[in-house]
């Protein structure tokens, strides 16, 4: 920049050329405008590169009115990064609505497993009494059983039409399978009475041990048959935990004969010739839908005698179970069902 | 979000960058960092945040991001990609766009497609006002000089 005769500042023409941009779009203070028109009017160079500068300006602003097709803007538009996707998706509100139903529907069905399976139901009964007037009537038996002494509940053992016995494809099973070697009934039994007329049905979970009738340790038969504790009831369990050694064995036969109402009574002086005395309160032979149940304690000599003379009726199938009952030496208990095969 | 803002964006970059897969690439790099940071919904309250001023720095960082990678054999975006006014010559840009620092580039692009001001620009290529006034200045006077070298019966802008 140079300065002029009248004292005003003059352009170069490098500094005039630098100047056109900002004078063409308005940037200049109005003394450096009239220095730069003053300088253009003057210089032929200057004249062409606002001309230029103008036919750039229009062409720089024209290219907004270029576009790209509508499938490219579309495909750009819809861009996710991972960052923007896993930000949207952190939201819940935007995740799909069968997407959310379904980790509520898993989370509560988890939580309903992890609920069955961590709580110990079998022993929850112990702590809200209120349940066990409330049981099913068998389980509610079990827990009444359970509080009575081993001299009070002189029990009928016998099985259930339904429980394998009477029938003959399940009767190894289902002899086998039960813990406890029979079932407990009470309704036809007269301990039955005792049971429920009982005045305090909360079950106390006194040591049977101490309440068995006198009883001589026997060595339990070796068989591997492990009591599972939880169809253990809870009296079951305290004793079992007390005295963990003592088991007593019941032997199961089951036969299944023509003429079954004649031959009973002759089966029953056979048996009794050999030392039987009937173990329930039914009488051997005792008829019981389409068959006859005997119940009785045996010396241990006359075992192979009693099954040769069963056998002589029919085959016979003979299993053992463990069971609480511990028997006096040189007894045997058996629990005989003879199904009628004729129609 | 708004079109207008992702068709600008686009559109930067395919004049910018003149490759079409680097363009597409870099656009929606762009686009899916800006809906990161601020949302992309007219409801967000975060929507206030696009400003210009981000907008032309995320631009800025994808485009030194994508320039560099640029392919030896780039695949020139053709003009069917466009949709031109027909009074409007695009060679002259691929020219341009060819010959001239990229800084320059940018900053015309920025400043015609976005409409950011002077000072917008300023903030987003984090530079100073004056070297955005010279930067524009030396481009336009470029893109006039282009126009007037070209062949008489080529079509006039």
């Amino acid at each position: 920049m140079s300065d002029s005769n009248d004292g005003r500042r003059k352009l170069t023409p490098f500094l005039a050329h630098e100047m056109l941009y900002d004078y063409v779009v308005g940037n200049l203070d109005p003394e450096r405008r009239a220095a730069v028109e003053d300088f253009i009017r003057s210089d032929r160079e200057s004249q062409n590169l606002l001309e230029a500068i103008r036919r750039g300006l229009r062409y720089a602003e024209r290219l907004d009115e270029l576009n790209l097709t509508p499938s490219e803007l579309e495909h750009i538009s819809s861009a996710e990064s991972f960052v923007s996707l896993s930000k949207r998706m952190s939201r819940w509100s935007e995740w799909p609505d069968a997407l959310r139903w379904s980790i509520v529907a898993v989370f509560i069905s988890t939580m309903t497993a992890l609920t069955v399976v961590t709580v110990p139901w079998n022993k929850a009964a112990r702590f809200v009494p209120s349940w066990n007037l409330g049981q099913s009537a068998d389980q509610g038996e079990h827990l009444k059983l359970a509080d009575l002494s081993r001299s009070q509940v002189d029990e009928e053992e016998m099985e259930d039409s339904g429980s394998g016995i009477t029938d003959s494809a399940n009767a190894d099973a289902g002899t086998t399978g039960d813990s406890s070697g029979d079932q407990e009934f009470a309704d036809s039994a007269p301990v039955a009475s005792s049971v429920t007329s009982k005045p305090n049905p909360t079950p106390q979970p006194t040591p049977l041990a101490s309440q068995l009738p006198p009883v001589v340790a026997m060595a339990p038969t070796p068989r591997p048959q492990p009591t599972p504790v939880a169809n253990a009831t809870p009296a079951q369990g305290i004793a079992s935990r007390s005295k963990p050694a003592e088991q007593g064995v019941v032997n199961r036969a089951f036969m299944s004969i023509d003429r079954l109402d004649e031959l009973s009574p002759k089966i029953v002086v056979q048996i009794k010739e050999l030392g039987a005395e009937k173990a329930g309160e039914v009488e051997l032979g005792w008829k019981r839908g389409t068959g006859r149940y005997f119940h009785f304690a045996i010396p241990e000599a006359n075992e192979a005698r009693l099954l040769e003379v069963l056998r002589a009726y029919g085959p016979v199938r003979i299993s053992k179970d463990v069971h609480p009952r511990v028997m006096p030496p040189g007894q045997l208990r058996f629990i005989l069902w003879i199904e009628s095969s004729g129609n | 979000m708004k079109l207008d803002q992702v068709r600008s964006i686009a559109l930067f970059f395919a004049l910018g960058l003149m490759d079409q897969k680097s363009a597409q690439q870099a656009a929606q790099k762009t686009i899916a960092s800006l809906k990161a940071k601020f949302g992309d919904r007219p409801s967000s309250p975060d929507a206030a945040l696009w400003s210009t001023a981000a907008v032309l720095a995320e631009c800025r960082k994808q485009w030194k991001t994508h320039a560099r990678s640029l392919p030896g054999h780039r695949v020139r975006t053709g003009d069917e990609h466009f949709v031109i006014p027909s009074d409007f010559d695009l060679q002259v840009w691929r020219r341009y766009q060819k010959d001239a620092p990229e800084e320059d580039v940018m900053a015309t692009l920025m400043k015609n497609l976005f409409h950011a001001t002077d000072e917008e620009l300023a903030e987003g290529l984090q530079t100073s006002v004056g070297t955005i006034r010279f930067r524009l200045g030396k481009s336009v006077r470029q893109l006039g000089l282009s126009i007037r070298s070209q062949p008489k019966d080529g079509p006039i802008t």
